[in-house]
């Protein structure tokens, strides 16, 4: 079972996408949601706020999520924080370079609240375990 | 949640559109510069991201679409294909579709488009721009589509790659966990507050229209605020009590007005969001009609009102369609004129005042004048007296009556006769006005101007025929002191002079039929510049400025009266506010009187 308050940041430029992700979270079970509009700005939001998760596009204006990424991993702070990738489609390369960086899982889109819970039980039961 | 759902639908088609909107222009100049990866890229993430929303939506169509022109475009970005003409028409059509399917959602109108057709063109432009850059095995790029396609559902192809990837990724999952030393959100609650990036809010315009709506009502309350203070102090000169409410309503009039001022941003956007779909309407209509046009914007951050925003594309887009059609020559035309053989169209925006002005200029042919006047006559739209006695800046006026159209075999383009005077009636909505000059040869002018604002204006309150009006200030040029022996009759035309210039001039009560006329004495006059028109309207009192709020009377044609609206003014009164833009239209037809 999850922790329905951990805060999560939902990145994506596509306004709409934010509100069809956090719908998902909410259909899910959690509450505390945040957004950002892009790497930049949700690498400023997690460096200030308590967040437990990232769930960050791919393609974004100024860093992009895999920018994100990396910006992540490479804070001492940061670097452990749970971060899956939302991606349109199963890109073999782009994954790859994704696993190097340290993501924590993808997610192909559009996915349903199942799918979604499903990655993110895998990636929090492993970090509890 | 199915209102949640519906509001999610409506997020996304405004911001697909707006999208769509942004990359629009990118088109143009992508033809104008060559490949440009950077550009490319914007397109594609516009695609790219429309596409994985309205997966989400269950917009199969659009996903189709945007999937296909998005292969095409990841790989003219990976420089795998080159660009050509059927790629980019085939990329174009796909941005129109999806605007179609959008639409078609929008208006929950259940049209649905036969999308097969287009999405055979992405395939075969893309399978035959492959061909030709790329070594002719091009199956496994093709397959890597497929793959992408079905990637959500069990992807047979692709599903050993994967799931390889999957493993991948839970080894590293535990190696997290393995260097993980201490908890890492503890440390980040100390971390400095970080910069943060634009902050924007969504906010439904209809809220916005209620704050305008009750900041209007403060403006009226604090006119009658102001008018029993000045009545206060002066009946109690000496009253300290007097003095601090005077102050206090003052205070109260400058917050008003910031805040009015507020709002009004608030409502405000840059007008590119209207000029950015016109590099693209220039490329395709001058490419349909075999003509070169070069478009040159500018003032495009110019802040204009919400409605205008909304209202002003449709008029502008017959401007310059006609521009295209009717005005920009022929290549052969313009080089026997030793005009250059690409023609130029220029829109230009800018505030003047409190008014903003949009100026749609071309170095086409102009409007030929007498043709004009000869077709007007022949609609039986004026009569044979007003064309010798017509001046050339009121002649070319008449393009903008209803059922007037030079062009004699209607073009598919524009011509059709319900051209420009809709174009007019379009910008009389928004309390506007349109005026054009023409040069033989060197081209013909629209200047379009509008108000800033649609709900508050600065008015002059004056009395005519017993009644007392409200006359938006903005076209009022000069209010000048006159008296009946001023005015004199030029060929059946009452004219006034006034600093050795003559202008016509009317009776505001005449002209509103009430029982006053010329010959009575009257004090006072309003030179009045609309567009090229200047003419004189003679009132019998001036009772002094004002800003008014414009309340909309229910059952008046505003498109065709003489009437903009009404308010309530400071002492409490309801006053008509005249529309002098109709006034000077129909003044043409008053010389009679």
């Amino acid at each position: 079972m999850p922790d329905f308050k951990m805060k999560i940041l939902v990145v994506d430029d596509f306004a709409t996408m934010r509100r069809i992700v956090k719908n998902i979270l909410k259909q899910i079970g959690f509450e505390n949601i945040e957004e950002a509009e892009d790497g930049e700005q949700a690498y400023s939001k997690l460096k200030s706020g308590n967040f437990k998760f990232v769930v960050s596009d791919w393609n974004m204006p100024n860093l992009d999520g895999l920018g994100l990424l990396k910006k992540v991993r490479s804070d001492p702070e940061l670097k452990n924080l749970p971060i899956l990738m939302v991606t349109a489609e199963a890109e073999k390369e782009k994954v790859v370079e994704a696993i190097k960086a340290g993501v924590s899982n993808y997610v192909v889109k559009p996915f349903t609240a199942e799918v979604l819970k499903e990655k993110m039980d895998k990636i929090l039961s492993k970090m509890g375990g | 949640m199915p209102d949640e759902f519906e509001e999610i639908i409506a997020e996304f088609i405004t911001e697909s559109e707006e999208s769509l909107d942004t990359i629009d222009p990118l088109f143009v100049e992508l033809e104008a510069r060559g490949e440009d990866k950077e550009i490319i890229n914007e397109i594609f993430r516009s695609m790219h991201t429309i596409k994985g929303a309205a997966g989400f939506l269950g917009f199969q169509q659009i996903v189709d679409v945007a999937h296909r022109s998005e292969s095409i475009l990841k790989k003219l970005r990976e420089g795998e294909i080159a660009l050509s003409t059927p790629l980019m028409n085939a990329v174009l059509k796909s941005v129109d579709m999806i605007r179609l399917l959008l639409q078609h959602i929008k208006l929950k109108d259940g049209v649905t488009e036969e999308t097969s057709p287009l999405l055979l063109e992405l395939e075969n432009a893309l399978n035959n721009a492959r061909t030709g850059v790329v070594p002719p095995d091009g199956s496994a790029a093709y397959r890597e589509d497929t793959i992408f396609a079905t990637a959500d559902s069990n992807e047979p192809a692709g599903q050993p790659i994967i799931e390889e990837i999957q493993k991948e990724i839970e080894v590293r999952t535990y190696e997290h966990v393995d260097t993980e030393q201490a908890s890492p959100v503890e440390k980040t609650v100390s971390a400095a507050p970080v910069r943060e990036s634009i902050q924007t809010l969504r906010v439904d315009t209809d809220k916005i229209d209620k704050v305008m709506n009750l900041t209007g009502e403060v403006v009226l309350v604090r006119n009658r605020l102001l008018n029993i203070v000045h009545y206060l102090s002066l009946t109690y000169p000496d009253d300290s009590y007097i003095d601090n409410l005077y102050e206090t309503v003052s205070f109260l009039d400058l917050v008003t007005s910031d805040m009015q001022l507020s709002v009004m941003r608030m409502r405000m956007q840059p007008i590119k969001k209207v000029f950015g779909k016109f590099p693209r309407l220039v490329r395709d209509i001058a490419n349909s009609l075999g003509k070169e046009v070069d478009l040159r914007i500018s003032g495009e951050d110019t802040e204009v009102d919400k409605s205008v925003i909304e209202q002003i594309g449709d008029p502008l887009i017959h401007i310059i369609r006609n521009a295209i059609d009717h005005g920009i020559e022929s290549k052969e035309d313009r080089v026997a004129k030793n005009k250059p053989e690409k023609g130029v169209i220029s829109i230009d925006a800018y505030q003047k005042g409190n008014q903003i002005v949009i100026v749609v200029t071309d170095d086409g042919k102009g409007i030929d004048i007498g043709k004009v006047k000869k077709k007007a006559f022949e609609k039986g739209l004026i009569i044979d007296e007003d064309i010798s006695r017509m001046t050339d800046e009121s002649a070319i006026n008449l393009i903008f009556l209803p059922g007037f159209s030079t062009q004699d075999v209607a073009t598919e383009l524009s011509g059709r006769g319900v051209g420009m005077d809709v174009v007019k009636t379009n910008i009389s909505k928004l309390n506007g006005y349109v005026e054009v000059t023409t040069k033989k040869d060197a081209g013909s002018s629209f200047v379009i101007s509008i108000p800033l604002t649609l709900a508050i204006i600065e008015t002059l309150m004056v009395r005519a025929g017993g009644a007392r009006y409200a006359i938006p200030l903005t076209p009022v040029e000069e209010i000048t002191r006159i008296s009946s022996k001023d005015v004199y009759e030029v060929i059946g035309r009452k004219v006034v002079n006034i600093r050795e210039r003559v202008y016509p001039i009317y009776s505001l009560s005449d002209v509103l039929g009430s029982r006053r006329s010329l010959n009575e004495e009257f004090k006072y006059a309003m030179i009045v510049s609309i567009g090229n028109t200047q003419f004189c309207l003679a009132v019998d009192e001036l009772l002094g400025q004002e800003e008014v709020v414009i309340k909309t009377i229910e059952g008046i044609d505003t498109a065709s009266s003489y009437i903009l609206g009404a308010t309530i003014t400071g002492d409490g009164k309801v006053v008509l506010i005249l529309d002098l833009a109709n006034i000077s239209r129909n003044a043409l037809g008053m010389t009679k009187v």
